[in-house]
Order: structure tokens, then sequence, then C-alpha cells
């Protein structure tokens, strides 16, 4: 067992075996413990038994990760996921319970993955190689390729200090996934990233569960997630709630999810706060639309030429600086026929708190025989703000005698010079 | 608690044995990020000594009227070269390997890499400009006339000793300051408070008994010792074997406290970096 760390003695972590599971966790228990002052911190070890606050990261936690498998950790945050990738990287020991890790670990567990911001992109390379005990010829080797993969161009000579969170994180990829690792633990590295980024990043690991290593993916991308892993664990407060196929634990979580947003929101509307996310019928709602010819009768069957009433009842629950009326229709094959200003002036709504009730009168609209929807919605210009109403009403034009084909009728009048 | 510490002396040293290579490539990594910043690069680490003798120097000599040179038996500005030079070589040690695992929290937080490697690898890179500055120092007594005597093959022995007594209080310090920021600034205003209390710019050789004893009871003052002794004093560490049997007892025991204390707060680096 090589004794590079001092950890305790329940982990054993064997670089050169390659049988058996790539990852065994039993009972993992880790405790952090919080004290008043970094004095009392230094001298606690030395003192009988535990003191300090103690919160509880991880409570009994047990997983497999057989070769070849990819594993998704869920959870909420502060669920205890870092922690569990930490403890498998190695960085950090548990409490109690034993972790048996079979293979060569590469870990990024976050962004910058630990570069020395004074050394530039290709002295960092090297030092990471070092850092993990690489020979200096291997590492050689590989800069080639990890230089590609990062794509920094010239930026690789200057020192890290100088690079945005993307360039780090594209280069803490390409040094961490270079090394052809067995178990590769990725903690929400992904989630700074442009897409060209996160897809070189889920086809390296795809490369690199080709070569039968296995794969710790901690994430909140459930599509990703779903995508790519094999396997699944969420931990919700440092207990695992299910455990297996990734399918299945992912609906679980996404249902618990589900449950509590909805809750929050409840739990916000009656807090009533100001700053608390709201959904927009708490703002202005929209309680009817309704199309009615010029007697005022509900249809929505209008001959060619004729003016179209829209009934629109609105309730405006917090105050807005201004409202503005805007419609849009269009044809039965999408394309939009009239759109109107939405700064108009003449479209204009009375913004005060409380139920409106107007009426729009589209005014012989030249629209020739066939299907048509008409959509309305409420606009703040001043903060952009704006309500729809569903997807709009659906009316029809007849029209008895032919003028032409097309969306609109356009008059013509023919003079003889 | 003794067997504890015993054992935990060896795990150290096994880590340290198993990664040398690796430690003496983290101690050249050390020494290219302190020097090739600036300008003048590795010139500094002459120039700084240079500065601080020069200034001891004047402000004793002067201050002394000539009388210094009698004091401590030799041309003051001579003596207090090897002495500076040891004292300068123990002090960045323990100030800067005191702070090595907090200054590389990465290693601790973001790898597995053995730490207890971390103060060794920036001793290693303070000892390997000191070297250099010996061999200067050596240069610098022949150059002036004063000659080089034979006990100046004592000078790798204290050499040794220096380097010994870096590594195991650094890595006590470095584990205590890793924990706790706030003993890493205690240990700060300690080592500046240390300075005068060591014999670097006096002797303590004129003083009575129990002070005498007291300062000298300061592992620094016999390496110290010892460097102006090989260079430039001509004195024998046979002439007191006493002495040397308590700082290689110090030593022991500092070794061994070192370890406990090291090995018993590893595990929490990682949560408090």
């Amino acid at each position: 067992m090589p004794t590079n760390q001092l950890t305790a003695p329940t982990v054993v972590m064997d670089e050169f075996n390659l049988d058996g599971p790539a990852v065994e966790v039993e009972h993992l228990t880790k405790v952090y413990r919080t004290y008043s002052s970094s004095l009392r911190r230094a001298i606690a070890p030395f003192r009988k038994g535990p003191t300090g606050k103690k919160f509880v990261a991880l409570n009994n936690v047990s997983a497999t990760l057989q070769r070849g498998e990819v594993l998704a950790v869920l959870g909420r945050n502060g669920s205890g996921k870092s922690t569990l990738s930490k403890i498998i990287a190695g960085v950090t020991t548990p409490t109690s319970g034993t972790l048996r890790v079979n293979g060569r670990i590469s870990a990024m567990l976050e962004l910058t993955s630990g570069f020395d911001p004074q050394l530039t992109g290709v002295e960092n390379i090297y030092l990471r190689a070092l850092a993990m005990g690489i020979p200096r010829e291997e590492a050689e080797e590989r800069r080639p390729e990890i230089i590609a993969f990062a794509d920094l161009g010239d930026h690789i000579n200057q020192p890290v200090r100088t690079y945005s969170s993307g360039m780090k994180s594209r280069l803490g990829f390409a040094v961490t996934t270079s090394i052809d690792p067995d178990i590769l633990i990725i903690d929400e590295a992904l989630s700074v990233g442009d897409e060209i980024f996160r897809l070189k990043c889920i086809e390296r690991m795809g490369a690199i569960r080709e070569r039968g290593s296995s794969i710790v993916f901690v994430s909140h991308s459930l599509g990703t997630v779903k995508a790519f892993c094999t396997k699944a664990i969420w931990i919700n407060r440092g207990v695992v709630q299910e455990d297996g196929d990734v399918g299945p634990v992912t609906q679980a979580y996404e249902e618990f999810l589900r449950k509590e947003r909805s809750s929050l929101r409840d739990e916000l509307r009656e807090a009533s706060d100001q700053d608390a996310v709201l959904e927009k019928s708490d703002v202005v709602q929209i309680n009817e639309v309704r199309l009615t010819n010029a007697s005022g009768s509900r249809t929505t069957t209008f001959v060619h030429g004729e003016d179209i009433y829209l009934h629109l009842g609105y309730t405006v629950k917090r105050p807005q600086a201004q409202l503005t009326f805007t419609y849009t229709i269009t044809n039965s094959e999408d394309v939009e026929v009239f759109a109107s200003d939405r700064r108009s002036p003449m479209l204009a709504l009375d913004p005060s708190p409380g139920t409106h009730q107007v009426r729009a009168r589209l005014i012989k609209p030249p629209l020739l025989g066939g299907g048509f929807r008409l959509t309305g919605e409420l606009w703040n210009n001043a903060s952009g703000f704006f309500v729809t109403h569903s997807n709009g009403r659906r009316f029809s034009i007849e029209q008895d005698d032919f003028v032409g084909t097309g969306i609109a009728a356009i008059e013509c009048e023919l003079t003889h010079e | 608690m003794l067997g504890d510490a015993i054992r935990a002396t060896r795990q150290l040293a096994l880590i340290n044995y198993q990664n040398w290579q690796r430690t003496y490539a983290m101690a050249q990594v050390a020494l290219t990020k302190r020097y090739s910043g600036s300008a003048l690069g590795v010139a500094w680490a002459v120039i700084r000594p240079a500065i601080y003798i020069g200034a001891y120097w004047f402000a004793v000599s002067v201050g002394m009227r000539g009388g210094a040179s009698a004091a401590v038996g030799a041309p003051y500005l001579l003596w207090l070269v090897p002495g500076n030079l040891a004292w300068f070589f123990m002090s960045d040690c323990l100030r800067e390997a005191g702070e090595s695992i907090r200054k590389n929290s990465q290693f601790v937080t973001k790898m597995t890499y053995p730490i207890a490697t971390l103060p060794v690898s920036e001793v290693l890179s303070h000892f390997l400009v000191h070297l250099v500055m010996m061999c200067l120092n050596i240069i610098l007594v022949l150059v002036s006339g004063y000659g080089l005597t034979l006990a100046a093959i004592q000078l790798p022995y204290f050499m040794l000793c220096a380097l010994v007594l870096s590594v195991v209080v650094s890595t006590l310090f470095s584990a205590l300051t890793a924990i706790s920021a706030d003993i890493g600034h205690l240990i700060k205003s300690a080592l500046q408070l240390l300075f005068w209390v060591t014999p670097v710019l006096w002797t303590a050789s004129h003083m009575s008994s129990p002070f005498r004893y007291i300062i000298m009871s300061n592992p620094l003052a016999y390496v110290i010792q010892g460097y102006r002794d090989s260079l430039v004093l001509n004195n024998w560490v046979t002439s007191y074997l006493p002495y040397t049997a308590y700082f290689w007892g110090l030593m022991g025991l500092l070794t061994l406290v070192s370890s406990l204390v090291f090995t018993k707060l590893a595990p929490e680096f990682a949560d408090v970096l």
C-alpha cells in the first residue's frame, strides 16, 4: 500500500490493482467540525475525544463503481456530493467507514484545478505532471496533445493568472484527462464553459469510458447526466436516497426537485417578498380574451373585410409604469401577417392596479379566406415585462366572391392614360 | 504518546525517502518561482545578505568604534558573515517553509500529493542557495588574507546541523500554520524577536551564567557558533562535546514532537485550507 498520504487505515488506494471494482465505498461517514477559533482547531487533535460543533456531511454512504461505468452523483447544493468526490479522490479523509480504490485516479475538483498563477500554462502542465508523479518524459510526450485540446493558442506561454475562467478550465480539463486515468472524477467542472467546450469534454470523457476506465460525474446538468451516465446515486443531506441505474434515479431526483420548487414557490407567495421569484400572473393577469363581431356576439368566423373585435379583460396586481396592448396575426402556416408596434401610443392601456376591460377593433382587415390566429399581449416597455394570453385565438375568414389568392387583399384601381 | 511519536517519525521519514526525487524537483520549481519573477533574479540571493551584513557591520562597528573586533576575537566583518549566512538560511526556512503548506494549498485540496515532502522541498530550495553562499564565504575568507584553517572541515557538519534543524522545525511550523493562521502570525513575530535573542550580531562568550546558558540553549546559537568556529575562530567542536550532545538530544526531541504534531494534524489540512 503506498504511503504517500497520511491517511486513515481504512482507506486503501492501490494504483496498480486493476481487479475488482474501481471504487468501493462502505459505510462512509464524514463529519466536519467547526471551531470558534483556529487555535482551538490546532489543539483539538491532541485532546481526548472530539470537540467543536459537528456537521455531518456524509452519513453511512455505501456505493460501488465497477470498471467502465459512469456514476452520476446527484443532489442539491450542500448535499455532500463534493465531499464524496473529494474522499474518493483521496483529498480528504473519512471520519469512519472504508474506501477502496483500485487504479490511478485523476480528479478535477474545481475549475482552476490547482494551477500556480505565476507560472505559464506550459510550466503548469509540467508542474501538474510532477505533482502527480508522472516522469518528465511522459509529460513531454503528452504535452502537444494537452496543448491541442486546451486550444489556447499563444496564451499557453502566458502566466495562468492572465487566463479567463474558461481558459483555466480548458487547460485543467486537458491536463486532468490526459494522463489516461483508470478512474476519472469530474466535480461540476463543466458548468462554466461554452457549448463547444462542453462538447469536447463529453467527447473526451466518452473516449476514456471506451477505454474501460470509470468515471464519477458530479453535476447539476441532468440532461448530460441522463445521456452520458450509466449509474447514478442521489444524496440528500449526506444520506443516500436512491442509487442504481441512471434512469430511475434521475426520475426520482427530478420529482424531488419539482416538489421542492413548488413548495418553495408557495412559501414565497405567502411571505410576499418583494424580491422573490414571481409568476407572471402575479404581476398582470389576462382574465379573458374574446372575439366578437360588430353586433357583439361571440364568434370566430368573419366575412372578408368585416371588423373584428377583440375583448380583453386583465387585472393589474402590481403597479406598472405603463402598459401597451400589442397583437399579432399569423396565418394557418404560422406566417406572420402583422405584428403591431409595441410602442404605439394609440394602444396604451390603463396600467393602474385593478381589473380593466378593453375592446380592440381591428379595422376592416383585408385578410382573404382561410384560418388565422390572433395573439394578444400586454407589454410594459419601461421594464420589458410582457404577458401573453396562451396561444391566441383562432378565427377564420370567409369569402364568398373570389378576389384573388394569398393572405391579404390589396385593391387596385386601373386608369387609362 | 512516545510510541505514537516514534511511529509518526518513521512514517514521515519513509514518505520523504520514497518521494525524494519529486521533492528535489519541487525544490527546483520553488527556486525558479522565487527568482524568475524579478529582473535581477538569482542575484538577489547574494545582494540581500550583502546589504544586511554591510548594514550590521557599519552600525555595530561604527557604534562600538573598533571595539567589536576585539570583543569577538576576529575582524568583525569577517566574523559577521558566516553567522549571518547561517541565520539567513535557518530563519528563511522557518519562515517560508513554515508557510509552505498554506501557500501550496492546491497540493492538499486538489490532488493527492505527499504533503509531508512540502516543507522539505522548501528547505531544500533554500539550502541549494545557501550552499552557493557558503562557497562565496570561503572565497571571501581566502581573498581577505585571513586564511582558512583546518577547522574549516567542520563546516559540512555544521551545515548538516542547520539542515536538520530547519527540516524538523519547519515541518512542525508548517503543520501548525496550515491549521491555524493565527499560529502562523505568532511564529513570524517570534522569529523577529528571535533574531535579537540569538547571538547573530554579538557574542555570548562574555556573558555571565545563567544568561549565557539561556542564550546558548537556543539550538540556532549552536549552529551559528559552529559556522563561526569553522571559518573564522579556529575552534574545534571537540572542545564542547556536552553542548553538542545537548544539541542532538534537542533535535531528537524536536523530531519526535514535530512528527507527532504533523501526523495528527495532517488529516485536517484538506478540510481547513
